[in-house]
């Protein structure tokens, strides 16, 4: 069932149909939702707030990229829980920073353990980093460098322009790099800050 | 970060290049630059690597399947979680979901979560129940086991209505006809009668009663006793017919099942004469102002007539004191049957007059004998071995319903009825908590504490 057939049989009231498209993209939509949020409760609960909301809005889906509006639909749920949370402003043990010698959901078992230990304690420190930035730069940064949105398809999600884009782009990898140059150990020599 | 020598090339320039996102010009302007420029190239190169990093970060894991159901679909509302509080999401996700198997760690571990749920406040007014219920029932204990066994009561109950006590009271006119003993006799019944003595019951008993007592003046004839059929109720034959045939200061043995004996002294028997009576100990007029039903004219002792359908229809009350009966109660015309307690009359007990059981669980069975109410006391029961001079006189008691009244000799040490209360009160408020209590910790999950 390709995704058009999929969505022609979820708007004639289909579950099933819609389910097969939850399928599709409910890895991607929540990766985005944990970029975003930075907390696996949290973004669990806006994927599946999210297809609920694709569900219902779905005889609004004027066609194009389906991925982009479902996409769309997770950020800007994730955004709302995002401004529930700065309004509520209270603080949770559970938000608590905690020091990740490794991150069990970022574990690649084809790598050597000398290799392995190695390379999740930089992507420790890269999701660290991550954390670090604001959440319209890291939006854009995980849909762009590793969902690999186009620059158009992210200004699409985000409803923002072009340049706009380009620049939240600039800025969180810049940020990113920086962040990550306070642990030199953990990067190849040629990342190294040039002093040249 | 600009480099000097290609001020128009910037991070965000940079940055597009790594995209495919800047236009040829600019894109010739930047590979000749980065040749040139080592600075200009370690940025484009940290760049591209900081992209290659999180191009190459693994996928996530779901923590679960996001498919959604039919019931998520139809009904299900559109939550909006909270980040700042996914312990409470988790508590709600917790109580929508089915209850599982009992958690493990056997009976002390859910003791402990027993009374660990809940907030402060339902802890401590359960401990506070427990608490009340524990000093209750084991003061209420302690005191009534300290209590004298023949220890005096004082009843006086509200007006119960057609409902005469098993009580039998007989009224002695003295040989003047100015003289009347109202003798009081309870019940010969056992001390531990049941308190559960029903209405009816009372009522059949009533009917096997036959006691006519004549409020007469001197010339009256001895008033006439028929002794009760029923076995445990049956008041001696030849006890009432000696006790009707006394004079005023024969001695009377009643005993019954009670094994006292009553003395009439005709000057302790006047009726309205003995709260102001020389031989009445002080207090008493303070405590039981003479309100004499019964004018001495009418013989001075309140004497009910019985089986007579002029008087009164409402039997109002039995009291019974140690020493002196009050309140005139007689019996419907259509029964032969009547409690008659002379309001005015005292008659000292050379003995200890015990209101037995009977009497005070009759009271209590009767509905609307509300205030019923008893005293024990132990003063009284030694005051009343004395003779006259403990003579008390009982206050009439109101034509609304009867009140009590204790005597001067006796002190309230306890109150069986109110411990009863306050016993079941504890009860109920214990049972209130732990119920509120045991309900919070099924309701809520250990993990979400």
């Amino acid at each position: 069932m390709d995704e058009q057939t999929a969505i022609s049989r979820a708007l004639q009231g289909e579950t099933n149909a819609f389910n097969h498209l939850v399928l599709t993209y409910q890895n991607l939509a929540y990766s985005v939702a944990y970029r975003v949020l930075q907390n696996e409760n949290a973004a669990a609960d806006a994927v599946q707030e999210s297809f609920i909301k694709a569900y219902r809005a779905l005889p609004s889906f004027s066609g194009g990229s389906f991925k982009s509006w479902l996409t769309r639909i997770v950020v800007n749920t994730c955004y709302d829980m995002l401004r529930v949370q700065q309004r509520r402003a209270t603080d949770s043990l559970d938000e608590l920073p905690v020091e990740h010698e490794y991150i069990p959901a970022l574990v690649d078992h084809t790598e050597g353990p000398e290799a392995h230990a190695e390379r999740m304690e930089l992507n420790g420190w890269i999701e660290q980093g991550l954390r670090a930035l604001p959440a319209d730069q890291r939006t854009v940064l995980a849909l762009c460098d590793i969902h690999g949105y186009a620059y158009e398809e992210i200004a699409e999600v985000t409803g923002l322009p072009m340049g706009t884009v380009k620049s939240r782009i600039s800025r969180a990898r810049t940020r990113l790099r920086d962040y990550l140059l306070q642990k030199p150990e953990l990067l190849p020599s040629t990342f190294r800050p040039y002093n040249g | 970060m600009t480099s000097s020598r290609y001020p128009q090339i910037t991070d965000e320039l940079l940055s597009a290049y790594i995209d495919n996102q800047v236009t040829d010009d600019e894109k010739a302007l930047i590979e000749a630059a980065v040749i040139e420029d080592p600075m200009l190239a370690w940025q484009l190169e940290s760049l591209r690597y900081t992209v290659d990093l999180l191009h190459t970060l693994p996928q996530l894991a779901l923590p679960r399947s996001f498919v959604l159901s039919d019931a998520q679909l139809l009904d299900g509302a559109v939550s909006m979680p909270a980040l700042a509080e996914p312990a409470r999401m988790r508590a709600a996700t917790a109580r929508r979901a089915p209850r599982s198997a009992p958690e493990p760690g056997g009976f002390w571990v859910g003791w402990r979560n027993f009374w660990q749920v809940g907030n402060l406040f339902l802890r401590n007014a359960a401990a506070a129940s427990l608490a009340i219920f524990l000093v209750v029932s084991v003061g209420g204990a302690v005191l009534q086991s300290q209590l004298p066994t023949s220890a005096q009561v004082a009843i006086v109950s509200e007006a119960s209505e057609s409902v005469p006590q098993p009580t039998i009271a007989t009224a002695a006119p003295t040989a003047s006809g100015a003289q009347a003993v109202a003798l009081v006799q309870t019940t010969t019944t056992q001390a531990t009668s049941n308190a559960e003595t029903s209405r009816e019951e009372a009522v059949t008993l009533e009917k096997q009663v036959e006691l006519q007592v004549s409020a007469v003046d001197g010339s009256a004839p001895p008033t006439e006793v028929t002794p009760l059929s029923s076995a445990n109720r049956t008041l001696p034959a030849d006890s009432v017919q000696a006790l009707a045939q006394a004079g005023p200061a024969a001695a009377t043995d009643l005993a019954g099942g009670q094994g006292g004996s009553v003395t009439m002294p005709s000057d302790a028997a006047r009726g309205g004469e003995l709260a102001d009576s020389p031989g009445s100990q002080p207090g008493n007029q303070d405590l039981a102002p003479p309100e004499p039903r019964a004018q001495p004219s009418q013989a001075a002792i309140a004497a009910a007539s019985v089986g007579s359908a002029d008087s009164f229809s409402t039997a109002r009350s039995a009291v019974v004191t140690n020493l002196v009966a009050t309140e005139s109660v007689t019996a419907a015309d259509t029964i032969s049957t009547t409690v008659v307690i002379s309001s005015s009359t005292a008659v000292s007990l050379t003995e200890s007059s015990i209101v037995s059981a009977p009497v005070m669980s009759s009271l209590a069975s009767e509905t609307d004998a509300v205030s019923a109410t008893l005293f024990y006391s132990a003063p009284i029961a030694e005051a009343a071995i004395q003779p006259t001079s403990n003579a008390t006189a009982v206050p009439t008691n109101e034509s609304n319903g009867a009140r009590y009244q204790p005597s001067v000799d006796s002190n309230v040490v306890s109150n069986p009825l109110s411990l009863l209360r306050n016993f079941q009160f504890a009860s109920a408020l214990a049972a209130l908590f732990l119920g509120v209590l045991w309900w919070r910790s099924r309701s809520t999950s250990p993990a979400t504490r």
